[in-house]
């Protein structure tokens, strides 16, 4: 024995429970978005506190062609994510989707989107000062807590316009406040499962 | 065929990173730590001066400098650590639990019988396994099949010359022994020193 060898060994290192958030930018957005803020802009005009009482809205039923193409989006990102996940057989999901409107100061506290699968956003208009981000706080609670100099629970994301994110429903995030003139418009979804009894578990 | 959409990024955030190796040369030490094991039932394992404890502190020195690296950081905060002999006798299990007040903890495993058919007709149990379960509470609850978040937890079957390390927050229990041996291993936390060991990275760079 070589009590005095200094140990030449590489380790084998696995990464566990990776927590999952997808990026993805829509192409050719520009039209879309025009289309999208403009009809946002209008239910605004109309319906008191839009973003706020979100429950009474179904945004992606319309069938306006930005509206369809965005739906198109969402379908596709939502299929990625599946077959990325090596999920390939048949689920069904539904979409419940709803705009935002923030202007100067709004923000949306941490929250989550309970009884839900997957939620997004897609972003329509972004405020040109950078403000407006959104944070993704770590849910293995507390881990960070003997960790200093590991990865901070916070992960923040700036998106451009046509920029769509997918995460898991019960994620907390946090909208920042919008500190411009201008609005931020997004259009935000929840995946809804629909059961099967296919989804059980076979291990 | 199905394909990817164009311009999709997978962001993968806050894993728990997890080192297994499979300890070359371990035959002599890991006997006279089984050795030690017999009259040193306490947590002051590494403070035994005997060739077996300095070969497995040199070990276990490494494997930190190797996780400090793989998971990084600029440079390795100091650190110590604190290591008991842990022994099941047949029929023994550890609860679950966790290493209060270490960045990781680990194990080093001595003897660990591969046969553990005696007793228990279930084929759903893991006897003399080690399960270690994801420490998001909860995200697995409506995970459906091949589903990312469906697998709550990681288990293996130790053996003999294996150093694994993990976060210390992530829970884990060991599985009823249910071999005819007792199982034997060195369980250790390392505990960061001082306030300096760095400030918070964020991810995104900021």
């Amino acid at each position: 024995m070589d009590g005095e060898g200094i140990p030449n060994w590489r380790p084998g290192f696995v990464e566990f429970w990776p927590t999952i958030l997808v990026r993805r930018r829509l192409e050719a957005c520009e039209g879309p978005n025009g289309e999208l803020i403009a009809i946002v802009e209008d239910m605004d005009r109309s319906r008191e506190q839009l973003t706020s009482r979100y429950q009474g809205v179904d945004f992606l039923a319309g069938d306006a062609p930005a509206v369809r193409w965005l739906r198109s989006g969402i379908e596709e990102s939502v299929a990625a994510y599946f077959l990325e996940a090596g999920m390939d057989y048949p689920i069904r999901w539904s979409i419940q989707s709803w705009p935002n409107i923030n202007r100067s100061g709004d923000y949306h506290p941490p929250h989550n989107h309970a009884w839900c699968y997957l939620s997004g956003t897609y972003y329509a208009k972004l405020p040109a000062d950078g403000s407006g981000a959104i944070s993704f706080y770590d849910p293995r609670s507390l881990a960070n807590m003997l960790d200093p100099g590991g990865d901070a629970p916070e992960y923040t994301l700036r998106p451009d316009p046509g920029t769509l994110l997918l995460w898991h429903s019960s994620l907390n995030h946090l909208v920042h406040p919008n500190a411009s003139d201008d609005t931020r418009i997004s259009i935000s979804f929840n995946i809804v499962l629909e059961w099967a009894n296919h989804y059980a578990s076979d291990d | 065929m199905e394909t990817r959409p164009s311009a999709v990024e997978i962001i993968t955030l806050w894993s728990s990173l997890f080192l297994e190796a499979d300890l070359p040369d371990h035959g002599e030490p890991t006997r006279r730590l089984i050795d030690l094991a017999a009259t040193h039932r306490d947590d002051g394992v590494f403070s035994i001066d005997d060739p077996g404890v300095v070969w497995l502190k040199r070990q276990i020195a490494h494997g930190v400098g190797a996780y400090f690296s793989r998971s990084g950081r600029e440079s390795a905060p100091e650190w110590g650590a604190r290591g008991r002999f842990d022994v099941q006798e047949p029929g023994g299990y550890r609860p679950l639990a966790n290493e209060p007040g270490a960045f990781l903890a680990g194990m080093y495993v001595l003897q660990w019988s591969p046969e553990q058919g005696v007793g228990g007709g279930r084929d759903d149990a893991l006897p003399g396994c080690v399960s270690f379960y994801d420490p998001r509470v909860a995200m697995n609850m409506n995970a459906i099949k091949r589903d990312p978040y469906h697998r709550y937890h990681h288990s293996l079957l130790p053996r003999p010359g294996l150093l694994s390390m993990w976060p210390a927050h992530i829970s884990y229990f060991v599985h009823p022994n249910r071999s005819r041996e007792p199982t034997m291993a060195v369980r250790f936390g390392v505990q960061l020193h001082g306030p300096s060991s760095g400030n918070p990275r964020g991810p995104d760079g900021r």
